[in-house]
């Protein structure tokens, strides 16, 4: 058994006759944090949604050999902000009760450990004061910590965050970045698309995107300025398999 | 003193002990209290996802439905949800044109079709119903046989939104992460317009088009003013609904008011009334609110004078 954690084959996303992402072959093993890079519409959203099943795509992706729909439960997502109803009427204790829905299942309440993941997973967030608020009596890096901590709440295997730094605050931009390395240490694959590229130094791995793979490597690796040109407007196209730090087998690139 | 406890019983029990309509003002009184329950309950989920102009063009479509099911001798129940699950499929047919807007297509089906069926039942010679009964309903004229039938409905209503009340919660609440998660939010989504039309057609014989919209919507909205919780919501919404079912039951008695108009008349002043001393939302806290701030900054600004 040494299957990728998350193994993308071919992968094309398509809104119509508008080509988000072309052809992405990529292999990302445990233990990662990984930073998806690239300007505005080169499609770094499309690239979490995609592996999520939730666009129109072509090409394969599988969760240690399984097809997504087997192992919806192993991926944690943390959209962009703009996609809730923030006058509904549920606390933040609520909200991050509903990372615990799927595994509780239909019809049935939640057990006593469902309430003690909760505690735990707003309390990583330091949010633990607030869990009695309304969402939206909330900042604005208030509100992303509680998704992150619904994202905890699920213990997935894979953590998905698109630009989870915008629009937040410092110190929630601390206390976030401090737990996806933490998670990172505790064995998990995190994936954040960022257009900051100060956070994307955080990242023990990086990738480029612009409707194609163009690079991935260290931040070392990637922070060279004809990489970053092709990324953000470059022609040409690099492939880059640079050994990650520490050993780790994240496997890379390869783009045609 | 216990003559004044059995005054006010009396009072209280004489609308439904008189021989004259009491058995009819018990059937009403019991039809009003199971709508306003499931009311509460499916109005809630309106409210809290911008349906309400939705639900309108709904109740308002039905109404053709209505009338050619009573012209043709039909079963009024199927005459009504026919026209509902046309006039739904219609509206997102209009809408996915794309010339038109979805709140444009909503407002011309409505009105085309309420009109389609006011021009129907106008065109009958004579009235077996009036039209007033199909607008306002008629509340007096609830059998035991539609009580059953309202509260068969009302029971498989409630326990299908509590056997999916956590995944209706988050597909509402948050529909990116509900799909990410994997739940069928296309389907939870469909299953609630079914659950709505259900309701608005079993309320339509005692309240009437116009006005089943009121018993759907206006205790939810007046419960989301007290309370920023979605399980007290409910509850409260159908207590405020049940309150204005009991209220507007003795309108009609004691002071001879249309008894579902008087109900909707009752549930709108628990509404302006919550406008007013809502603690979080009203008009009063944004008062002493704004009261305080300005002592706070006037004292702020004579402390910096020294």
């Amino acid at each position: 058994m040494n299957l990728p954690l998350l193994k993308i084959e071919h992968l094309t996303v398509a809104y119509g006759s508008v080509v988000a992402l072309q052809d992405v072959n990529l292999e990302l093993a445990g233990r990662n944090l990984v930073g998806v890079i690239g300007p505005n519409g080169a499609g770094k959203s499309s690239l979490l949604k995609a592996i999520l099943a939730m666009v129109p795509q072509r090409g394969k992706i599988t969760i240690e050999g399984q097809p997504i729909n087997q192992a919806r439960e192993r991926i944690a997502y943390v959209p962009q902000r703009s996609d809730v109803r923030w006058d509904f009427p549920v606390t933040v204790a609520d909200v991050v009760m509903m990372g615990r829905y799927k595994s509780i299942g239909w019809v049935k309440f939640a057990s006593k450990r469902d309430h003690q993941i909760v505690a735990e997973s707003l309390e990583q967030v330091g949010m633990t004061e607030f869990r009695r608020r309304q969402i939206s009596q909330l900042s604005g890096g208030q509100q992303q910590r509680v998704f992150v901590a619904r994202a905890l709440a699920q213990q997935a295997d894979i953590m998905l965050l698109d630009e989870p730094l915008s629009g937040v605050d410092t110190s929630s931009q601390e206390v976030i970045i401090g737990l996806l390395n933490q998670l990172r240490d505790a064995g998990k694959l995190i994936i954040m698309a960022t257009h900051d590229l100060n956070a994307a130094q955080e990242c023990n791995c990086c990738c480029c995107i612009n409707h194609r793979l163009v690079a991935i490597g260290t931040p070392g690796q990637i922070f060279q300025p004809d990489i970053l040109a092709q990324t953000y407007g470059g022609k040409l196209l690099t492939v880059n398999t640079g050994n990650q730090r520490g050993g780790v087998a994240t496997t890379m690139i390869v783009q045609q | 003193m216990s003559d004044i406890i059995k005054n006010i019983g009396d009072w209280l029990l004489e609308p439904f002990n008189s021989s004259f309509g009491g058995q009819l003002l018990q059937n009403a009184l019991w039809e009003l209290l199971l709508i306003s329950l499931i009311g509460g309950v499916v109005g809630t989920y309106i409210v809290l996802r911008g349906l309400v102009f939705i639900v309108d063009a709904l109740t308002h479509a039905i109404f053709p439905g209505v009338v050619i099911a009573f012209l043709i001798g039909a079963n009024f129940f199927v005459g009504a949800f026919i026209a509902g699950l046309v006039v739904a499929i219609l509206i997102a047919f209009v809408a996915r044109s794309q010339r038109v807007s979805e709140d444009s297509a909503i407002g011309v089906v409505f009105t085309g079709a309420f009109s389609l069926g006011v021009v129907l039942l106008s065109s009958l010679k004579s009235y077996g119903r009036s039209l007033e009964s199909f607008l306002f309903g008629d509340i007096l004229g609830i059998t035991s046989q539609d009580l059953i039938v309202t509260a068969g409905l009302a029971i498989l209503i409630l326990a299908a939104i509590f056997a999916l009340r956590k995944e209706l919660l988050l597909s509402s609440f948050d529909a990116t992460i509900a799909q990410a998660m994997g739940l069928p939010v296309a389907r939870l989504e469909l299953f609630l317009y079914v659950i709505i039309a259900a309701t608005v057609v079993v309320s339509l014989p005692a309240v009437g088009n116009i006005l089943v919209l009121a018993f759907l919507v206006t205790p939810s909205a007046t419960a989301r003013l007290f309370t920023n919780r979605f399980y007290v919501l409910m509850p409260v919404a159908v207590g405020l609904g049940l309150v204005s079912s009991l209220v507007g039951i003795y309108l009609d008695y004691y002071a001879n008011v249309a008894g579902s108009a008087g109900v909707v008349v009752v549930a709108t002043a628990f509404f302006i009334i919550g406008l007013v001393v809502s603690p979080q939302y009203g008009l009063i806290s944004k008062l002493v609110q704004r009261r305080r701030l300005q002592q706070q900054l006037s004292r702020e600004l004579a402390s910096e004078e020294f």
